[in-house]
């Protein structure tokens, strides 16, 4: 794959603390870390797939990344055009000029499309409000997305509730595409999908990546979803990324004791290859009143006295390799079967 | 099967119909299948093709306007043979089965537990119902019954309700409910699917040590493959409410006959297989099975159709090789 090793996008210790409200006069008494310090970078025309359990801020740190949530602090950078912008930076008005560059895909096709709105509605809206096109012009684009996305031009004037998951997840995606992105943040696109219909979700987004040269950000929990689509991936736990590598590496050559057991965890669909797995204890940490150091220290087997005491550096261990722990270098760690 | 007395469960020709107003939705239509004892049948397939209801079916809890309009399922118990079809699902006979013989976990653990009651108290009156013993004795397995399922600090759990535990937790729960009177049989329909692959990991690792200690036998429904290939012994693959492949799990994954088994298994991604190619997609999605045309209910997505015979008749299940059933033409 020849790629554009020059990133669209970049992300700088970027944090979104939730308060805590309490009482009557509701005192703050302290943050949810929804995301928590997160360094990361998506190459241009490539996939960054972001892995994580549910509750990790994944889904937080995609909104934050398009400022559907406004972050507490840090930078994103995003290239346009040559010149490098701080999403963090913009107001209003050039925040919604940007917006048509850097779009969203929803999890839930039954909850995320207006019912009251035609498939011509929704995939013209964008159109017009970024004044791309209107009236019959907008119409013809209208049918040109629809027929790319696999969809009959002649619903065009039906409602939602009239088409399949698979359907309506379609007719996001032609919504996403419809202001011709360079970036689109896809959260779960495919997770409240049947198999054999997520398979033709994935085929699809792989099928518009190349045409329209397209950035992803994947956002998902299932982990071979993530390896099957993703050029690189990052781990999440607890609002931190801890590992972010080249897929291929990442699943082979973990090197940050989480991502192991995640590894670990996934049930492989072939019965000769049942296998012993490390069963984590304990639950997620509450982002609310994490642990002290490491996040995951108290349910890693690897854990030494000083994971609970200092937090681990975010750090380069091998070229593209990225993790945070504080034995990267030394632990010896499992993959999946190759 | 020669070895008779191993048989716990036999479901012949199962129909559940739900006669709606829009016409009729045949659920199951025609399924038949064994589970021996201490054996995992794992139920697989996409949403809508009949492995609730098949589970809803056994235990005699089909809801409204759900009927079973033929069939048998037949109960083995201690050398004594009960047709679960013929008794009133609000009778004695059947109550003392379900919950009791036969049990069921559910994927949503906080839909289906109680939120105004206490864990504990919900886990007792399972026992007290179908047990012969008091209060107290009926606490004590309690407490050990969330001991063994993994519940830390079960003496302060006991008296918390559902809200206070999290999804793992609440899974771990209603296991200990299911399995407090020591069925024979668990029905366990997409008891991971809710649940963070961590903690699906952790519930299965739980199950096969409980199965092992217990040694009921597992229906297990899910959609998941991955899940399927670590649990089952023997695996039913259901489309629109049929049998289509039936077969010990390693012929399922390493031998599939029919077209349906065959492309579900080349449609979804696997890790460690790299390639970054596309997947081989599954075309069209699976219709309503509301008045279905004749003929097979895979025609219209199958790659391999041949039309004038898969599209007017109807393949039965058919035993192609010792242990392996196939309703395909392709295989007759």
């Amino acid at each position: 794959m020849e790629k554009d090793k020059k990133p669209l996008l970049e992300v700088k210790s970027l944090k979104k603390y939730f308060p805590v409200e309490k009482g009557f006069w509701r005192k703050v008494v302290g943050y949810v870390r929804a995301v928590d310090k997160v360094n990361l970078y998506v190459n241009e025309g490539e996939t960054l797939g972001l892995v994580g359990e549910s509750g990790c801020g994944k889904t937080t740190l995609g909104r934050c990344i398009l400022r559907a949530i406004e972050p507490t602090e840090g930078n994103i950078l995003f290239r346009l055009n040559d010149k490098v912008i701080d999403i963090t930076k913009l107001d209003k008005e050039s925040l919604r000029r940007m917006r048509r560059h850097a779009q969203m895909i929803f999890q839930d096709p039954y909850s995320s499309l207006d019912p009251r709105m035609t498939v011509l509605d929704i995939v013209g809206e964008p159109l017009v409000v970024n004044n791309i096109a209107k009236g019959e012009e907008m119409e013809e684009r209208v049918k040109d997305l629809v027929k790319i996305v696999g969809l009959n031009v002649k619903h065009l004037k039906r409602y939602p509730h009239a088409f399949s998951g698979g359907q309506r997840q379609r007719i996001g995606i032609a919504r996403a595409l419809a202001p011709n992105p360079k970036f689109i943040v896809a959260d779960e696109p495919v997770s409240a999908l049947d198999v054999s219909v997520q398979a033709q979700i994935l085929n699809l987004l792989q099928d518009l990546q190349a045409e329209f040269k397209l950035t992803y950000l994947f956002i998902s929990h299932d982990l071979s979803v993530i390896e099957h689509i993703s050029d690189r991936v990052a781990v999440m736990y607890v609002g931190k990324i801890v590992e972010m590598a080249e897929t291929e590496e990442l699943f082979l050559n973990p090197k940050h004791p989480y991502t192991e057991a995640l590894l670990s965890a996934i049930p492989i669909p072939d019965p000769r290859l049942r296998r012993e797995r490390i069963v984590l204890s304990g639950e997620v940490a509450n982002p609310a009143n994490p642990p002290s150091g490491c996040y995951f220290h108290p349910r890693c087997k690897y854990a030494k006295d000083i994971c609970a005491k200092e937090e681990p550096e975010w750090r380069e261990v091998n070229p593209g390799h990225f993790v945070a722990c504080h034995f990267a270098e030394e632990l010896k760690l499992q993959g999946v079967p190759a | 099967m020669k070895n008779k007395s191993a048989l716990l469960l036999q479901v012949k020709n199962l129909k559940t119909y739900f006669y709606l107003d829009e016409g009729v939705l045949k659920a199951v239509d025609d399924v038949s299948f064994k589970i021996q004892k201490k054996m995992v049948l794992g139920v697989v397939g996409e949403s809508g093709c009949g492995k609730s209801v098949t589970a809803q079916s056994i235990l005699r809890i089909v809801p409204d306007p759900g009927k079973i309009v033929e069939g048998e399922i037949f109960l083995h118990q201690d050398g004594k043979v009960t047709d679960l079809v013929k008794l009133d699902p609000y009778g004695k006979e059947i109550r003392a089965i379900r919950g009791k013989e036969i049990t069921m976990i559910f994927q949503e653990p906080m839909t289906s537990l109680s939120p105004v009651h206490t864990i504990g108290d919900q886990i007792m009156e399972a026992i007290l119902l179908h047990r012969n013993m008091n209060k107290n004795e009926a606490k004590e397995l309690t407490l050990e019954m969330l001991y063994k399922v993994g519940i830390p600090n079960p003496y302060q759990r006991i008296n918390e309700y559902p809200h206070q535990l999290s999804g793992g937790l609440r899974q771990r729960a209603m296991i200990a409910m299911a399995l407090s009177c020591n069925p024979s049989l668990l029905i366990a329909d997409e008891p991971t699917t809710a649940l963070d692959v961590t903690v699906q990991a952790q519930i299965l690792e739980l199950m096969k040590e409980l199965q092992a200690e217990f040694g009921m036998s597992i229906m297990f429904i899910t959609h998941n493959l991955g899940v399927i290939a670590e649990v089952s012994d023997e695996v039913m693959v259901m489309y629109l409410g049929k049998a289509v492949e039936y077969a010990s799990v390693d012929e399922i994954f390493h031998n599939p006959l029919h077209p349906y088994t065959v492309r579900l298994l080349r449609s979804i991604p696997k890790v460690g297989k790299k390639a970054r190619t596309r997947l081989d997609a599954i075309k069209g999605t699976v219709p309503l099975p509301l008045d279905l045309p004749p003929g097979c209910s895979f025609y219209p997505r199958c790659p391999e159709a041949k039309k004038g015979l898969c599209n007017k008749e109807d393949p039965s299940l058919v035993e192609v090789k010792k242990g392996h059933w196939v309703s395909c033409f392709l295989y007759k």
